[in-house]
């Protein structure tokens, strides 16, 4: 939960409250790249906090770079780098969930 | 000049054979909850409609805002919101506002527990009425509720007997019937939300999923508490979730829990659990 606003980090717009302010976004983002290093590591995608303000700057092996500035142009833009929709649902993913488990 | 396609808001009446659908609906119209409605019992009859009627049919013409579409019992509502979705004239036409679901009180438990399209039906909707309250006995009316909160724990459920509302029996904590997962190839997930879960992981996993399997998807719907009260999060065909605080009126039925309902198909539940434990994992393990 955001201790500025109480709600879901990520749904905290939601409630028509004043926008969360710049520590509320840098905590967001900081947790979005901890996850996605994990995620996009069987892809072999680096995963940085970009220059830009709130932006992530995603690099494939080959060098291709883009900075996604939020989570709606995310996914598209993992696509373009990894040539697929990355697929959630893959065996990288849930046997190695089911072997943590 | 440009034709009219604001849609029509659309309610879905299902629910298995018998359970009482036209009574409740008549009822309902009856008292006026409908008004300014055509009600069809057939997306067919309703697309001939509004062929025939075109922009002259279109809501802002006053006449008609409202279509209800009472189904055939047999039928899956997540058929029908398919078949809307991927037909390009109807689903400019038509915006699926809410599937209201009729449960038989005395034989729901029955028909859930043998009846896989009874369980879609259940899972996809937003609101269920259950119905004969008035023959039905107290006890099988608690494991009923049980066994609806267990299979949709986001669509607030109200008690009817001849089509009117009436509240249910008072009931002690009894717990639901064990149920497959999979209804008539529909697979229906539930996952609990809680306060301390991590909900960037979520999002970014449900974002993920929606983006790869979107066509699969056929809803998402949970419930999460909040200070400003329940927050409830939707998506659908691929779209963004999007969020809403559900004002103090309208909270009256909704379950107690939080958690987040996955209806789709083309998947395994067991997949998606593991998935989204991933997601969740990958922020404890990296932080």
């Amino acid at each position: 939960m955001c201790s500025r606003c109480g709600l879901p980090l990520v749904w905290a717009g939601a409630s028509g409250r004043e926008a969360p302010d710049a520590q509320h976004d840098e905590g967001v983002l900081r947790r979005r790249v901890r996850i996605l290093k994990k995620v996009l590591q069987p892809h072999g995608i680096k995963v940085e906090t970009s220059v830009l303000a709130s932006a992530i700057r995603l690099t494939s092996p080959n060098g291709e770079t883009f900075a996604a500035s939020g989570t709606q142009d995310l996914w598209p833009l993992v696509e373009r780098l990894i040539g697929a929709p990355l697929d959630p649902l893959a065996p990288c993913y849930t046997t190695a969930a089911a072997s943590l488990g | 000049m440009k034709a009219d396609i604001s849609p029509f808001r659309l309610t879905i009446i299902s629910g298995y054979p018998g359970a009482g659908k036209t009574t409740w609906l008549r009822r309902q119209i009856r008292e006026g909850v409908f008004r300014s409605h055509l009600l069809f019992e057939d997306l067919e009859r309703m697309r001939a409609w509004l062929t025939e009627k075109g922009a002259a049919a279109a809501p802002r013409n006053k006449q008609v805002n409202h279509l209800v579409l009472e189904t055939n019992g047999l039928s899956s509502p997540a058929e029908i919101v398919e078949a809307i979705h991927g037909d390009g004239f109807l689903s400019s036409h038509l915006r699926v506002a809410e599937i209201v679901v009729v449960v038989d009180g005395e034989a729901g438990l029955r028909r859930l527990a043998s009846e896989a399209v009874c369980r879609a039906q259940v899972a996809m909707a937003d609101c269920v009425i259950v119905t004969r309250l008035d023959a039905a006995g107290p006890e099988t009316v608690a494991v009923l509720l049980a066994t609806l909160s267990a299979l949709n724990p986001v669509a607030p459920i109200f008690g009817s007997a001849r089509g009117a509302e009436v509240a249910f029996p008072p009931h002690g904590d009894v717990g639901p019937i064990a149920l497959p997962q999979e209804a008539g190839g529909i697979v229906i997930v539930t996952l609990p939300l809680n306060a301390t879960m991590n909900w960037t992981a979520l999002e970014l996993w449900l974002l993920a999923l929606l983006h790869a399997h979107g066509p699969n998807v056929l809803r998402v719907k949970g419930l999460a508490s909040g200070p400003d009260g329940r927050l409830m999060v939707r998506a659908a065909n691929g779209q963004p979730p999007q969020t809403v605080i559900v004002p103090a009126e309208a909270q009256a039925g909704l379950a107690d829990k939080d958690s987040i309902v996955i209806v789709g198909r083309g998947f395994r539940a067991e997949d998606l659990k593991r998935s989204l434990s991933y997601f969740l994992d990958a922020d404890a393990q990296t932080s």
